[in-house]
């Protein structure tokens, strides 16, 4: 099972709502086959766009942030029951993803073009194409002459 | 200290007298023998006063006189050494490789750095002077973070404008396109 980010964006309301909100969102998570590996709140704030959920205009919301593990398969189902929910105004799952741990390259980033390797390959591809500016069409008749009216 | 004190001259009168005697000396021998002695104590003395005045420029630097054939000279200190190159460059690394941070959609302070006051929207590589990696992490995190409304799109959150600039817009890196 991988691990999903999913975001959550529930609408404003009294703390013992909040809670039964989500404590049914939870419980939509584990019947799917999924665990809970953390809970994140971020707060109570103003949302940077209003948004328009079930009839109604958004211009502050709840944010928090599951990390699940959920059979991928339950995501498309997790997503289409949470766009029922009334309390939830905006919803979103990415996939979680570990911190990269590649070099920085920087360095040949910054050498002069000659030099760089992406420069390199895209000369190299060229030579390998025709040069419209010195094609010549061959005709492969074998006469010195142009047989057809010209 | 001055430096007919330190010569053991009492007065200036003896201190005329005793180069006077250098000088004048009728043995060659002694004459060098005694400017030695004065050199070596003088030698360790420093001084401006007057000192290269009073004493033959041969003999300004005679403390030790190494010669090629000298058996303490000899030994091969002076051979190549085998090191590293000391004017090598150090490698360039932009500021989030350097730091080791990995861009989140969910910390959008940091990505709120990375986008256009005016206009909100992400400045380009020539600007940010990260690498393409990051840029494109950078980039892909602030349109998961604007999509989540934790970021607006057209403009950058007022409560961060004053935030520390991480690059100039005005100094990119590489010229604009326009």
């Amino acid at each position: 099972m991988p691990t999903y980010e999913l975001a959550l964006m529930l609408r404003a309301m009294p703390k013992p709502e909040l809670k039964t909100t989500l404590t049914r969102i939870s419980h939509a998570i584990f019947d799917r086959g999924g665990i809970i590996r953390n809970i994140e709140n971020l707060g109570f704030r103003p949302m940077p766009y209003k948004t328009t959920a079930h009839g109604l205009v958004h211009r502050e919301a709840n944010y928090f942030v599951f990390k699940i593990d959920t059979p991928t398969k339950a995501v498309a189902d997790l997503k289409e029951e949470y766009r029922r929910d009334v309390d939830v105004v905006r919803q979103r799952v990415f996939l979680s993803q570990e911190p990269s741990k590649n070099d920085c390259t920087l360095e040949e980033e910054l050498l002069p073009p000659a030099y760089r390797k992406d420069v390199q390959n895209m000369i190299d591809a060229g030579k390998t194409q025709v040069n419209r500016f010195t094609y010549k069409f061959k005709y492969n008749s074998g006469l010195d002459y142009y047989p057809f009216q010209k | 200290m001055s430096l007919s004190q330190y010569l053991g001259a009492k007065s200036r009168e003896h201190k005329h007298f005793l180069l006077e005697f250098i000088y004048k000396s009728e043995n060659r021998a002694q004459q060098n023998q005694f400017l030695h002695t004065l050199v070596l104590r003088a030698a360790t003395y420093v001084t401006d006063c007057g000192f290269a005045g009073c004493v033959p420029t041969s003999y300004r630097a005679t403390t030790a006189r190494f010669s090629s054939t000298d058996a303490k000279i000899t030994t091969n200190n002076d051979e190549p050494v085998e090191m590293d190159n000391p004017y090598k460059k150090e490698r360039r690394q932009c500021i989030l490789c350097k730091l080791n941070i990995t861009p989140d959609y969910k910390n959008y302070r940091l990505l709120s750095q990375f986008q256009s006051p005016y206009t909100g929207r992400i400045y380009g590589r020539h600007i940010t002077g990260l690498c393409k990696a990051k840029q494109d992490l950078v980039e892909n995190e602030i349109r998961k973070a604007q999509n989540c409304a934790y970021m607006p799109y057209y403009y950058k959150d007022k409560v961060f404008l004053k935030d520390p600039k991480l690059f100039d817009p005005e100094n990119p890196v590489r010229a604009h396109r326009f």
